[in-house]
């Protein structure tokens, strides 16, 4: 028997939504919660998700449609055969709208008005529709509003672009979307190897001779050249998209007396294992002497933090603004056993993905 | 008040109380520590305590330390600084001679 399946309301002041991707075709099989359509509003794209199983018999609306909510989408059926009732197509009409453009509404805000109050030229109230009346009725804005934001959740620091979803990773983003547009975090944490790493250090400290011990900026290092090898390490989600930076840009931890700082070495992933130190400890002594300039502390990528030193044998670091990891190294624990921890944003990463990037720091590989 | 570079006894106690004091911010006991001992082997003080004496260092006697500076030979021990140090003050009162001539 076919069962319809309608488009849900998505937004309580939005009565017509534009019909954006259908991703299913007649004929498909569909269980209950796979997405089978995107549609947006004004504000943002929502997904549809079949809400009970079937195979898809008809799918009504075109693309780039506006239909009206609670309209049918599409049929589902228990079988290919059923029929399609033919009365209920009427329902899926796409609908004039009338509502004023994206631009009109913006500027019938800022100026306090409503769309009834300025006539409209076409079908749509527009831009010039709403300037024409400010200008003949002499109006004002209102005081300066906030700006609307370019990108949902504010813009990234660094450059970058932004890709598709894949449909896996559109599942995941569902999973979470209860705190949308913010990070969703998760932590995970392995135990590892403290004294191995403790060699190395030592050796390399020795070999070229520094006052510092290198142990933490040589797993910062370590962390760069992880990401470098898995980009979805240093990406973010705005909006409904995967936002993939270009650099790795690796922030890290810096505590200056009661401020907290993340300190950024640009490009970490390009420079050496030397350069990489040097530029480090520039930075941890700009941090120290609150002398960090702005751009210093601004576009990480990812980042390493540690309180080790406070003898701290477990922390949950917070991510910094969009990014999707933060390792957390701590104390060697009695037993002299490591613990290596992550915070990930699980919008955009695995608990596996985060687990198998702190297993990689933890082994001290791509090292000179 | 900031010591007089000339006394190196007086340097080296100032920098011996300022690890200390550092030290002891985390919990580490440093008076037994002698001069010469390297402060980063003996447990003292960790890199970032150093980077704080280093900063301190900068901002007590008026100096700025390059980054090719930081090394076990002028920044290792409490006898290590505050020779650095002397030589510092040297070579800065030279160059002060040679542009007033």
């Amino acid at each position: 028997m076919a069962r319809p399946l309608h488009t849900p309301r998505v937004n309580t002041n939005d009565d017509i939504v534009r019909l954006l991707r259908v991703l299913v075709k007649p004929g498909d099989a569909v269980d209950v919660g796979v997405i089978v359509a995107e549609v947006e509003t004004d504000k943002a794209s929502f997904t549809i998700e079949a809400d009970h199983p079937g195979v898809v018999l008809a799918i009504l609306p075109q693309i780039n449609d506006m239909i009206a909510v609670g309209s049918v989408l599409l049929w589902l059926g228990t079988s290919p055969d059923d029929a399609v009732p033919e009365a209920s197509t009427a329902s899926a009409q796409p609908v004039a709208d009338s509502r004023p453009t994206v631009k009109a509404a913006q500027l019938l805000e800022q100026y306090g008005l409503t769309s009834t109050e300025v006539p409209a030229s076409g079908a749509r109230l527009s831009a010039q529709d709403v300037e024409a009346h400010v200008r003949v009725k002499g109006l004002s804005p209102l005081a300066a509003a906030q700006p609307r934001p370019e990108w949902p959740g504010g813009r990234p620091a660094a450059s970058g672009t932004p890709h598709a979803l894949t449909p896996e990773e559109r599942g995941m983003l569902r999973t979470v979307l209860w705190h949308r547009q913010e990070a969703v975090p998760g932590y995970v944490e392995l135990q590892y190897d403290v004294a191995a790493w403790d060699r190395v250090a030592a050796d390399y400290q020795k070999r070229e001779r520094l006052l510092l011990n290198p142990l933490l900026a040589l797993m910062a290092y370590r962390l760069t050249q992880v990401a470098k090898e898995n980009p979805r390490l240093t990406s973010t989600i705005v909006g409904d998209q995967r936002f993939r930076y270009d650099a790795v840009n690796l922030g890290f931890t810096v505590q200056s007396e009661t401020t907290l700082y993340v300190a950024v070495v640009e490009n970490a992933a390009t420079l050496t294992c030397a350069e990489f130190i040097e530029r480090l400890t520039t930075l941890q002594r700009k941090a120290l002497a609150h002398q960090l300039r702005w751009h210093e502390t601004s576009g990480a990528t990812i980042t390493f933090s540690s309180m080790a030193r406070w003898n701290v044998t477990r922390h949950i670091p917070v991510l910094p603004p969009h990014t999707a990891l933060i390792v957390a190294h701590a104390a060697s624990s009695a037993d002299g056993r490591g613990t290596l921890g992550a915070t990930y944003d699980h919008r955009v990463l695995t608990g596996f993905e985060a687990i198998s990037a702190i297993s990689a720091v933890s082994r001290q590989e791509s090292l000179p | 008040m900031t010591p007089g570079l000339s006394d190196l006894a007086e340097v080296t106690r100032t920098i011996r109380e300022r690890v200390i004091a550092l030290a002891e911010r985390r919990g580490v006991d440093a008076r037994t520590l002698k001069n010469g001992d390297v402060m980063l082997e003996s447990g003292a003080l960790d890199s970032v305590a150093i980077l704080e004496l280093m900063m301190w260092i900068e901002m007590t006697f008026d100096l700025t330390i390059a980054q090719s500076e930081l090394t076990v030979d002028n920044f290792g021990t409490i006898d290590a600084i505050a020779g650095y140090l002397q030589r510092a003050v040297r070579l800065t009162s030279e160059n002060d001679r040679r542009v007033v001539s």
